[in-house]
């Protein structure tokens, strides 16, 4: 039996919905909740760096600035999650899932090196609890989601690390003693308007 | 006009093949993630995707992820084929009756797009 207009037009809606929702689905389903994770770490850690005394703390032989504890605590945790959430709770998998944790990789062992290259001319513990290392550091998980962004995780991805680094220089460079409220409210706050952006994306799609 | 694969056409298949048509080669969705998505239950969605994966038209990985059984769907290349020809059949038969386009039903009244071979196409249904 032939198919009447009405009948194709009908099947092509429901084709063109569909299509939108998983696009929707699997792009942002897992992500929002990365990026509210991460936003709730950057703002309790920036500003507990903010505000906590200019303090080393000394542990026999090896020595923490007290502003930098709070992410000593919160990373190892947050890692986890992160990763617990892409393997659980991503609607898709695939290829790119080994490559974008090799990635990641990959920018943080960079980060990593050149700190540990850069060490010996440093006073270590100033070093930590300062703000252009941090501003360094804040900057390598953008540079990871612009490359996602261009390998098709979505473009959105670009525009949000490039705005986040944006953001880290705006307020090193203008606001250098307010610099990690700065990060806590800007950088922190724009992770969780991305995350709740994205889950209201799948969710009402 | 009727040269279109009819396993294709009941709905609820033609919503699952559309629902796995954004998937990059080599993703693959989650069967829950289907099932929520499309709002099915356990039994309707593996019902359809029996038949779907009789004809290959779509591929059905189980696998254990943490000695927890998960399930994948993918289209497999004839199904990809075989729905970029159905959503073609359906566009050239609103072409012919030069059809007056049904509003988008999708929200925010954006036209959603469907990707054919690689190009970025708006249902005829959908243009205006």
């Amino acid at each position: 039996m032939p198919l009447s207009t009405d009948e194709a037009a009908r099947s092509l809606d429901d084709v063109a919905v569909v299509h939108n929702r998983s696009q929707k689905w699997t792009r942002f389903k897992g992500p929002d909740l990365q990026y509210i994770l991460w936003g709730i770490v950057w703002v309790v850690s920036f500003t507990l760096q903010q505000f906590l005394p200019d303090r080393i703390l000394h542990f026999g032989n090896f020595s923490l600035p007290l502003r930098v504890l709070p992410w000593y605590i919160l990373l190892p945790p947050a890692i986890l999650v992160t990763i617990l959430i892409a393997r659980k709770r991503s609607a898709v998998s695939g290829p790119e899932d080994k490559r974008i944790g090799i990635l990641w990789g990959v920018l943080f062992g960079y980060a990593f090196l050149w700190t540990m290259l850069l060490w010996p001319f440093i006073d270590a513990n100033r070093f930590l609890a300062s703000p252009r290392p941090t501003a360094l550091i804040s900057t390598v998980p953008m540079a990871a989601y612009i490359m996602m962004g261009l390998w098709g995780c979505g473009n959105y991805m670009i525009w949000l690390g490039l705005s986040m680094i944006a953001l880290t220089l705006i307020g090193l460079f203008l606001l250098p003693a307010w610099f990690y409220i700065w990060m806590a409210v800007f950088g922190g706050g724009a992770l969780l308007i991305a995350g709740i952006h994205s889950r209201r994306q799948w969710r009402q799609a | 006009m009727s040269d279109f694969n009819r396993t294709i056409h009941e709905p609820t298949r033609l919503r699952i093949m559309a629902a796995l048509m954004p998937l990059a080669p080599g993703e693959r969705m989650h069967f829950v993630d289907l099932r929520d998505m499309l709002k099915l239950t356990d039994g309707n969605l593996g019902a359809h995707l029996l038949k779907l994966e009789a004809e290959d038209l779509v591929k059905v990985d189980k696998e254990f992820i943490s000695r927890k059984p998960r399930t994948f769907i993918s289209l497999s290349a004839r199904g990809k084929s075989e729905f970029e020809d159905y959503i073609r059949v359906l566009n050239g038969i609103l072409s012919a009756s030069q059809i007056k386009p049904s509003p988008s039903r999708s929200k925010g009244g954006k036209k959603p797009e469907i990707i054919v071979q690689g190009v970025h196409r708006v249902p005829n249904a959908l243009k205006g």
